[in-house]
């Protein structure tokens, strides 16, 4: 797909929410990332907007890395 | 950190006012006849409505910072800033109740609305001076209002909503000509002071307008108020001991349960996603679109909240009006007083279009869209005032 999911991860948290690039780890849990409780959930309202692809706040938090948010993104999109 | 214009930017939209000056709200700015503050009489072509004659706000003087919460609470102020917005709120001293500061805020709007003819009070709240009885008619007379119905309403952060909605049935339906509606709430009785989540987040004020009947398409006319609720949702924002469902009597209630709690996360997504689609329908009924609005009026929740509602509405980012930095989240008061600070800092203009949303405990959530009038600077120092926040809205 022309949205490239996991450039446009890492552009919002680095430019959006000021989340040093080399602190991203897609495969890390997200409790060892430097995350607050709200940033996934604005992620993904931000994806949702620019996307139109809904994550819900169960499927966000049962991903439980960036990856597995991947994973359920391109599910999501795909269906 | 800084999150100026997050993802909204250059969207190519017109700025607040360019419309104003093209002159598309040219019928809206036309002062209403002789200026009088009432118009009985019929005019054809024109549907009878509430419409916003004063505005009045208070808060306490009393200020709590972030740097004082973190005398005793594990946080700082950089913590509760980037994660709420808030950095100072107002918090009443022990004899105040939420009276008094609806009693300032009343009496502030008729002051502005430069009359005390009132037919009915509403006063929309969740932290009333007592469980019974109502707090409304203590208001009324305390304003000097004599004998008019006056009743309290309880929608927690959308009470103002749903108390604009009543008071325009009255006015539209012929019942009463002039609406007082107060929201007020001093959330500082109710919080568990160790918890760091709402006390980040909380503050007390009272914000208040004064109805009169007029028309449709005049400044301040009010429009179509959406609401709507999900019972389903009541245990997210909750006091959950205190009422007939978990009663006092006899049976000491757990300490814990006596005290406002909130699951954050999950209010964050209903919270958007329910003042986005409420706030879409309103402009959808007025056959408008987001590029109409010239300022969104949104419940001062948190500013991640506000951000989030702006982005998925397509709303340029500097039409959001914020002082939830300098009075925190009031509840009830948010967007009254949000309007009052807006309209005496010039952030809001008479004729320019405003969205207000807002969703609450129930759960409830609502939203309208009316012209801004043209009101009388306000006689009053401003919560906030435009030199102590400098340009930025903080988003």
């Amino acid at each position: 797909m022309a949205f490239d999911i996991r450039t446009r991860v890492v552009e919002v948290l680095v430019d959006d929410f000021g989340v040093p690039r080399d602190e991203i780890s897609f495969t890390a849990p997200y409790d060892q990332l430097s995350f607050d409780s709200l940033m996934l959930l604005e992620l993904a309202l931000i994806l949702k907007a620019e996307s139109g692809v809904a994550l819900s706040e169960k499927e966000i938090g049962d991903a439980a890395t960036l990856d597995g948010f991947v994973d359920v993104f391109l599910q999501r999109s795909a269906a | 950190m800084r999150v100026v214009g997050r993802g909204v930017r250059g969207r190519g939209r017109t700025r607040a006012g360019d419309a104003f000056r093209q002159g598309v709200w040219s019928t809206h700015r036309r002062r209403s006849g002789t200026g009088a503050l009432v118009s009985r009489g019929p005019e054809t072509g024109r549907r009878r409505s509430s419409v916003i004659a004063g505005v009045g706000a208070s808060v306490p003087s009393a200020m709590l910072t972030n740097n004082d919460l973190a005398t005793w609470l594990e946080t700082d102020d950089q913590w509760i800033r980037s994660r709420t917005g808030v950095v100072e709120r107002r918090i009443s001293a022990p004899e105040r109740a939420t009276s008094d500061l609806a009693v300032e805020a009343g009496a502030q709007a008729l002051e502005s609305a430069g009359t005390a003819d009132v037919d009915v009070v509403v006063l929309a709240t969740t932290t009333p001076d007592r469980p019974c009885p109502a707090t409304a008619p203590e208001v009324a007379a305390a304003l000097g209002l004599g004998t008019v119905p006056a009743f309290d309403l309880a929608a927690v952060c959308s009470g103002f909503l749903y108390a604009l909605s009543v008071a325009a049935g009255y006015i539209e339906s012929g019942r009463a000509h002039t609406v007082l509606v107060i929201a007020a709430d001093t959330f500082s009785t109710i919080l568990d002071r160790d918890d760091r989540a709402t006390m980040s987040v909380f503050g007390d004020g009272a914000g208040a307008v004064l109805l009169r009947a007029g028309f449709s398409n005049e400044p301040g006319a009010v429009g179509h108020v959406d609401l709507g609720s999900d019972g389903s949702l009541r245990d997210l924002i909750t006091v959950p001991a205190g009422g007939s469902r978990q009663r006092g009597l006899g049976v000491a209630a757990a300490e814990d349960d006596m005290y406002f709690r909130m699951e954050g996360r999950t209010v964050f997504m209903h919270a958007v996603e329910r003042m986005t689609s409420s706030a879409q329908s309103v402009l959808a009924r007025g056959g408008l679109t987001v590029a109409d609005i010239d300022r969104f009026v949104g419940h001062q929740a948190n500013i991640r909240i506000l951000r989030a509602v702006a982005l998925q509405l397509g709303l340029d980012v500097d039409r959001v009006v914020v002082n939830l930095d300098q009075v925190g989240n009031t509840a009830a008061a948010s967007i009254p007083l949000a309007l009052r600070d807006g309209h005496a800092r010039g952030e809001i203009r008479a004729g320019e279009r405003v969205l207000l949303s807002a969703f609450g405990g129930g759960a409830t959530w609502g939203s309208t869209i009316l012209i801004w009038p043209e009101l009388p600077p306000q006689q009053g120092e401003a919560a906030v005032t435009k030199s102590d926040r400098g340009d930025s809205n903080g988003i």
